[in-house]
């Protein structure tokens, strides 16, 4: 029997899964029902029942190399048809949570986003960091009117996120990196470009989501949230750059089409979000009980989303100095969002892409 | 020792009611025995065959109404229900609600009643697979051997049966009765239904006709049943060329019963025996969780396994789905041991449903667990359960059960006789 | 003596149209002198049975036919004295529903049936119920949690009861246990053995005699009257007891065989049974080194569910390690503890306490097969499991290794250990030397049972209960599970079937209930299960006797014995009343007042059979009249055709079937003989075990004779039928009647 497999429980691993909101774990008794009624395991490598046997015996090094978990979309088809109250939708929550965190670059960032009361610490040293921007930023000569740069200059605000930007691109590709080690050692074939296109045009249009039997209006919240963003960060790099090469001068006019299409964006994203806000809320099984992970990655977005069009509008009624507060809660949020994304539920954002080029490299290889 | 003591109630007239009555009464003690449906016999005499032997039920029940009749200390009532219970172990007072079977003990099975009868009704011995008349008789081995008229079914006004029944059998105007007795105990076997199969929205009962359940599938096999002992398809009466059983249909699942049914793993290997000694060429696939086949039913497990058409599949079944014109079914189950998934067709459907224990309007003083089986010892001294309302179990260990609480309903009366 | 018999003749239910009543009323009439002979429209309706009961009561008639419906119908109308006899013919279903009406072979049917009826009447005499003094003490035999429930019910219900156990002190498993699993709700905790208490009450109770380090020397008698011997160290008392109840309960099977799971490979591979034992002690500790356990695997099914051992499921085990895990895990909750099984048998509301061990986070089970146990380098135990849910196999590491093992009853097998005595007869005064060969053979292959003996039954048919397979005592019968082939002996507990302590408690109600039941018809001269309330017995004629033992060897309940010469001491309490016996005897000397060789013989010759010429063919049919008989009514209430020249005689069981019977019917010119009875071989359905199998090798002897005599053999024929088998029956008797037709008539007739 050499080539039978050692198994050796990690019981950390067991009952963090558990901590982190898969705490019906053990009650699996293994009947395939999940796997079965899961629209979107493929039929040769079904999931999530093998999942729960590998989590229930702690096999930590398979799960985190596992494709399958990204390609969960916790619809809770498996969770509402459970006969033992496994919750594997939720169980896979906790997964991604622990992959997250296993690769996460550097470690303790990991950690940090991963512990509320660490959290907490990051929120504060963004507003230190902004607070000092307000006090003691250099500005350019008084404009007239309420203006943010009054008290943000734009300069540094660029200088400040441009680097930042940079430090998470890294870290993500570090965290990346890891990820597809650890996908090449498990024996799943990498090979990105293959897939890539094919990949993206699913994200795009959020073909598997539609695949899912329950949580409908799930799929169209995370497509909204989904384009929103993607507009309002397009829209904030290419003007970031205009500006620095002095090609923009913000603020932009109200009819200016790139005004337009990054008001528009905002709207969108803000839809998004609200309705995934108000699915999670009012799900009357908790289908998809979502924890603190999901939560703070959620709300953060809701926050820079709103806290966003606020202070847009305040600037533009011109009316009131509260205007700087919000802005400053706006900025503090997207530093935190930024500097939280490889190791928060952003991530699933890259994981999940990448675990879908392996599936579909997967598929071309047979 | 205990001749003209108070007697025994025994609530139900099902193999376990009867048993319990039988060997109670044999032991000298009187029994009253009460059955809410006009013939004795409940669910086992539905049945085809009994496993692991697959023999007919009929054939116990033979002897068994041959034991009541030979004995004159059971008081056997059909159409009857328990409204009341009180008083105290040793000397309860029962009331008992006895509804009107319109046909006499005078009537002699001549049939010419359901021949003038002009209405029809379902036939729920068949669970509604096959119609009767509105006078009727249950079922061919019905005892008592005497016909029913269903008022609810007939017509204003329309006596035709009395006016047919030459021996003056029918009387349209009997009343309901109330009786009560002095009785020293009373054992419960009201035993069980099947679960609504229905309720579990994913296995296509009642949306798809090729989806039955295992109590069906024992008229449509039985000679006397709806057809005649042929298993056919619903929608076509095709004779199935392939059979999915799905275990667990309901059982094992917090959805549903949260417990197991312990008896439907043999019964769908019993029922599996039917189909291939029917049609030879038949497939036929088990989904199954664990196969439950305890103690020396394993034999049985091996012996009908051993046949190569029938295919096991560890896997519970998620989704069962009609493919539109032919009436064949997609059955997705995941494959644990190769952890491959698959929708496979199938011609006809059997869900394994569970067991529900009929607790439902039993007097104080019974303790019921979680799921609403009896639980001996806890409740009231005196009253005791026997059968598939304490617990899922097949039949001898039901009879097995019964003639337990016989003893324990004759140590009451013993105790009674002794003590006044 | 001479009866006035009265002959009642109903005319309704179509009978009246479809043949002639008054015809058969003249029929009875010529062969029966009647005192009285009626035909009634409505013979069970008051009226019908008013005048019954009057011309009984004025005592113009002592003994009735009622040629009406079938006997099994209106029983209650036709309830007269249990005592009087009392000749149902079967006009309705089996004459007048089934063949067509005003035909002439309609009413030949009716007539013939109507004599032998009243020709059955004429020759039956009166019964009276035995009246011998009966003890109903019971003998409770093993003081486990079975045996010590079935005292204390029995007594309960007021009745002496005499314990035995062969260990010095009383509660077998259950009192070396730790706790036992939930029988109960809430189904989640472990509960306390509460065996003790018991055993205080069974030693105090008044009515309850306890004899311990005590075995059974010997038993002889009757349900009713066995006589006991039984020694206590040295000492030895008799005992007269009722009815006895074996609750001898299980042994585990023997895990020294096997090996191939690492049992004697190391000590830290033990059994259920021994970790119960530790437990009992304290901590688990394990044997190689005495350290605390950290990780354990049980091992389901470990020679259960095995062909190479034992072939059934113990039921239990599933249960008791989910059990053991519960102990280790109250003793480390750090412990990892794994359990492998086939499948996870926890029936009912077992599946709760099923669940309840699972969640624990450090409780590991799964499905698999375990290939090996071996030692591991660091110490540990290797275990190798395969055809996992994760579709690879794999190895676990374990500190101690449990098997799961099973039940195995501490039964006797009486009828093995009979063969074995034969055979050591045989050996030493064997006729020939290949017979001694072929004996010293068999006691060489049955030497194993040798002081087995449990119940030392002084039966000619072995010192024990017979056992089924596996060595588990009876039932086979799914509706009758204490259906014994020792009549007043009841198995209970694990020695019946695999079963957990809350069932065999329960199971002991049962068999108790069933021992009472044997002690109060016994005194009431009853017979019990299935002819329960039948006041007949059987008497034997000795003086033929030619000791020829059939009648010794075939009664499949042990009901006789034998003196040294071979004839017969029959016991009537043990007696069903089958009258297997009365088939068997070759000399015809058994008979019972109201069933007999010639009472049978004597309906045979009522039989009209026509000339040859006629060709109107007659055939005689012999019917189980538990299944046969009844399917042939449901066959007429259906209204299925069938043809007329068939003659249905109903016998108590087809072994009661005398070949006799056959030899008269044929040398009167019947054209053929059709036995239909229950299905025989493993599953079995006659009632009487035997029956249908015994009269299919005696059918198989006539043939034999009947070809010497220049008779086709196709002229006897036997079929097994089920009850729920009516709808073959029409296309069975024409088929059969078909290939006499082609046969050509019996060259007999008419000589």
């Amino acid at each position: 029997m050499s080539d039978a497999l050692l198994l050796h429980p990690d019981i950390d691993f067991i009952q963090s899964v558990m901590a982190s909101g898969g705490e019906d774990l053990k009650k699996c008794m293994q009947c395939g029902t999940c796997s079965a009624v899961c629209a979107l395991a493929p039929e040769d490598a079904a999931f999530p029942r093998k999942q729960m046997f590998e989590a229930q015996w702690g096999l930590k090094d398979r799960l985190v190399a596992d494709p399958a978990i990204w390609l969960c979309h916790n619809c809770g088809d498996c969770t509402s048809y459970c006969p033992r109250g496994a919750r594997p939708g939720d169980v896979f929550t906790a997964l991604r949570r622990q992959a997250i965190e296993h690769f996460a670059y550097p470690r303790f960032m990991g950690r940090i986003v991963a512990n509320p009361k660490a959290l907490i610490a990051l929120f504060l040293a963004a507003a230190l960091v902004f607070w000092t921007v307000a006090l003691w930023a250099p500005k350019s000569g008084p404009t007239p009117g309420l203006e943010f740069a009054n008290v943000f200059p734009i300069p540094v605000l660029e200088a400040l996120f441009f680097s930042l930007s940079g430090l998470v691109l890294v870290a993500f590709g570090a965290g990346l990196a890891r990820f597809a080690k650890a996908l090449k050692t498990s024996g799943a074939g990498v090979n990105l470009p293959a897939g890539l296109g094919a990949v993206l045009v699913e994200i795009g249009t959020h073909a598997r989501f539609s695949k899912c039997g329950k949580n409908e209006n799930q799929r169209l919240g995370h497509l909204l949230a989904f384009w929103g963003f993607l507009g309002l960060a397009f829209m904030g790099t290419a003007v970031g750059i205009g500006t620095m090469a002095g090609l923009v001068r913000t603020p932009l006019a109200l009819g200016n089409p790139w005004k337009i299409f990054a008001n528009f964006s905002a709207v969108v994203a803000l839809a998004g979000c609200l309705i995934l806000l108000l699915g999670r809320i009012r799900d009357p099984e908790k289908r998809a009980a979502s924890a603190y992970f999901d939560w703070f990655f959620l709300l953060t977005l809701t926050g820079v989303v709103m806290t966003g069009i606020f202070s847009e509008l305040l600037r533009l009624t011109q009316a009131t100095r509260v205007m700087y507060g919000i802005y400053f809660v706006h900025l503090v949020l997207i530093f935190v969002l930024f500097l939280s994304a490889p190791y928060s539920k952003f991530a699933h954002l890259l994981y999940r892409t990448v675990a879908m080029g392996v599936m579909k490299t997967a598929k071309a290889q047979k | 020792m205990i001749e003209n003591a108070k007697p025994i109630l025994v609530i139900g007239g099902g193999i376990a009611g009867l048993t319990t009555a039988i060997e109670a009464a044999e032991a000298g003690c009187s029994v009253i025995l009460i059955e809410k449906s006009p013939f004795l016999g409940g669910r086992v005499i539905r049945s085809y065959q009994y496993f692991p032997k697959l023999c007919p039920p009929s054939c116990g029940l033979e002897i068994n109404f041959k034991r009541i009749k030979n004995n004159s200390r059971i008081t056997a009532l059909t159409l009857a229900e328990l409204e009341k219970l009180i008083g105290t172990p040793g000397d309860f007072e029962a009331t008992v609600k006895v509804h009107p079977r319109h046909v006499k003990e005078s009537c002699t099975l001549c049939d010419a009643c359901a021949k003038a009868c002009p209405i029809d009704r379902p036939d729920e011995f068949n669970y509604g697979l096959s119609r009767t008349k509105a006078a009727y008789l249950p079922h061919g081995m019905a005892y008592p051997a005497l016909y029913v008229i269903d008022r609810s079914a007939c017509k204003e006004g329309c006596k035709a049966c009395a006016d047919a029944c030459t021996y003056g059998a029918v009387d349209l105007n009997q009343q309901v009765e109330r009786k009560t007795f002095q009785v020293a105990a009373v054992v419960a076997a009201t035993g069980w239904a099947p679960y609504d199969a229905a309720k579990i929205d994913n296995l296509g009962f009642g949306k798809h006709s090729n989806v039955v359940t295992n109590v069906l599938l024992e008229r449509l096999a039985a000679p006397d049943g709806p057809t005649g002992g042929k298993i056919l398809r619903p929608s076509d009466g095709m004779e199935p060329p392939s059979v999915a059983f799905v275990q667990c249909a309901g059982s094992r699942d917090e959805n549903h019963l949260p417990y197991c049914s312990a008896v439907c793993c043999a019964a769908s290997l019993k029922q599996a025996t039917y189909i291939r000694a029917l049609y030879p060429n038949a497939k036929i696939t088990i989904f199954y969780i664990d196969i439950r086949t305890a103690g020396r039913l394993e034999d049985f497990y091996v012996r009908v396994t051993a046949d190569e058409k029938i295919e096991l599949v560890k896997g519970k079944v998620s989704k069962v789905e009609e493919e539109p014109g032919t009436g064949d079914l997609f059955v997705t189950a995941e494959d644990v041991l190769s952890a491959k998934k698959t929708a496979r067709k199938f011609s006809l459907v059997v869900l394994a449903t569970g067991i529900v224990p009929q607790t439902k309007g039993l007097p104080a003083g019974f303790d019921l667990d979680e799921f609403r089986f009896i639980s001996n010892g806890s409740g009231k001294a005196g009253l005791y359960g026997a059968g598939c309302v304490r617990r899922p179990e097949e039949v001898s260990a039901t009879v097995q059960d019964a003639t337990g609480a016989a003893l324990k309903a004759l140590q009451c009366v013993a105790r009674s006789a002794r003590h006044g | 003596m001479d009866k006035k018999l009265g002959v009642y003749i109903c005319s309704g239910c179509t009978i009246g149209e479809s043949v002639d009543t008054e015809k058969l009323a003249k029929v009875a009439k010529r062969e029966g002198k009647p005192a009285a002979c009626q035909v009634h429209p409505f013979l069970c309706g008051q009226e019908g049975v008013e005048m019954i009961r009057a011309d009984l009561s004025t005592g113009a008639v002592d003994s009735v036919v009622i040629a009406a419906c079938s006997p099994r119908m209106k029983t209650e109308a036709f309830a007269l004295d249990p005592q009087m006899i009392l000749e149902r013919v079967n006009l309705r279903e089996h004459v007048v529903w089934c063949h067509p009406p005003g035909d002439e072979a309609t009413q030949m049917l009716a007539e013939d049936y109507l004599r032998m009826g009243v020709v059955k009447a004429l020759k039956s005499e009166k019964l009276e119920p035995l009246s011998d003094p009966v003890s109903k003490k019971m003998l409770v035999v093993g003081g486990g949690i079975a045996g010590i429930t079935a005292a204390l019910e029995a007594a309960a219900a007021g009745y002496e009861v005499a314990l035995v156990e062969k260990q010095a002190q009383l509660g077998g498993f259950i009192a070396t246990v730790q706790k036992r699993f939930p029988g109960q709700a809430p189904y989640t905790d472990l509960v306390e053995g509460g065996i003790a208490g018991k055993i205080q009450e069974v030693l105090y109770h008044p009515q309850i005699q306890v004899f311990t380090s005590a075995r059974i020397a010997k038993m002889e008698g009757q349900p009713g009257m066995f006589d006991v011997t039984v020694q206590t160290n040295g000492a030895s008392s008799s005992l007269r007891v009722g009815a006895v109840i074996m609750a001898t309960g299980w042994k585990p099977y023997d895990a020294k065989k096997l090996r191939h799971l690492g049992y004697g490979q190391s000590p830290d591979v033990i059994s259920n049974v021994e970790l119960e034992r530790l437990a009992a002690k304290g901590p688990v500790l394990r044997p190689s080194n005495g350290q605390p356990v950290k990780s354990v695997l049980f091992v389901q099914c470990a020679g259960s569910r095995d062909k190479d051992h034992l072939p059934y499921c113990s039921s239990v085990c599933c249960m008791a390690s989910l059990k053991h895990a519960a102990y280790i895990r109250k003793q480390n909750p750090n412990a990892r503890v794994y359990i492998v099984y086939k499948d996870m048998r926890t029936p009912g509301q077992y599946e709760k306490f099923y669940r309840t061990i699972q969640d624990h986070p450090l409780n590991f089970l799964t499905k698999g097969e375990v290939a090996s146990v071996e030692k591991a380098p660091n110490g540990e135990l290797a275990v190798t499991i395969l055809g996992t849910p994760l579709g690879e196999d794999i190895i676990v590491h374990a500190d101690l290794v449990v098997l799961a093992t099973g039940m195995v009853p501490n039964s006797a097998d009486g009828e093995a250990l009979r063969a074995l005595e034969n055979a050591e007869q045989k050996v030493n005064k064997g006729e020939s030397e290949s017979q001694k060969a072929e004996a010293a053979r068999r006691v060489e292959e049955l030497q194993y049972h040798k002081g087995t003996e449990i119940l030392n039954l002084s039966y000619r048919q072995g010192p024990d209960l017979p056992v089924l397979r596996y060595g588990f005592p009876d039932s086979h019968f799914v509706c009758f599970p204490y259906e014994t082939r020792r009549t007043g002996i009841y198995a209970a507990g694990a020695v019946r079937t695999p079963m957990d302590s809350t069932h065999a408690q329960e199971d002991a109600l049962g068999a108790t209930m069933k021992a009472i039941q044997c002690v109060e018809l016994a005194s009431r001269g009853l017979a019990v299960h299935p002819r329960a309330g039948d006041l007949s017995v059987p008497s034997f004629f000795l003086q033929r006797c030619t000791q020829c033992k059939r009648c010794t060897e075939e009664c499949p309940f042990g009901a006789l014995d034998e003196d040294e010469k071979g004839t017969p001491k029959p016991h009537p309490y043990r007696c069903r009343r089958c009258g297997i016996c009365l088939g068997a005897c070759p000399e015809r000397i058994v008979s019972f007042k109201n069933y007999s060789v010639d009472i049978i013989a004597s309906m045979i010759k009522a039989i009209e059979v026509p000339e040859e010429d006629e060709e109107k063919p007659r055939v005689l049919v012999f019917m189980c009249e538990n299944d046969a008989y009844p399917a042939l009514d449901i066959a007429g209430r259906r209204r299925l055709r069938y043809d007329p020249s068939v003659r249905v005689v109903p016998l108590r069981c087809l072994g009661s079937m005398n070949i006799v019977w056959i030899a008269d019917a044929l040398s009167r010119g019947i054209d053929g003989v059709m036995l239909i009875g229950c299905k025989y071989g493993d599953d079995y359905q006659c009632h009487f075990v035997r029956g249908s199998e015994l009269a299919n090798r005696r059918l198989e002897n006539v043939k034999e004779t009947l070809e010497r005599l220049q008779l086709e053999s196709e002229r006897l024929h036997l079929t097994q039928l089920a009850i729920n088998e009516f709808e073959k029956l029409p296309a069975l008797i024409d088929g059969f009647v078909g290939r006499l037709r082609e046969i050509g008539p019996n060259p007999y007739k008419g000589i």
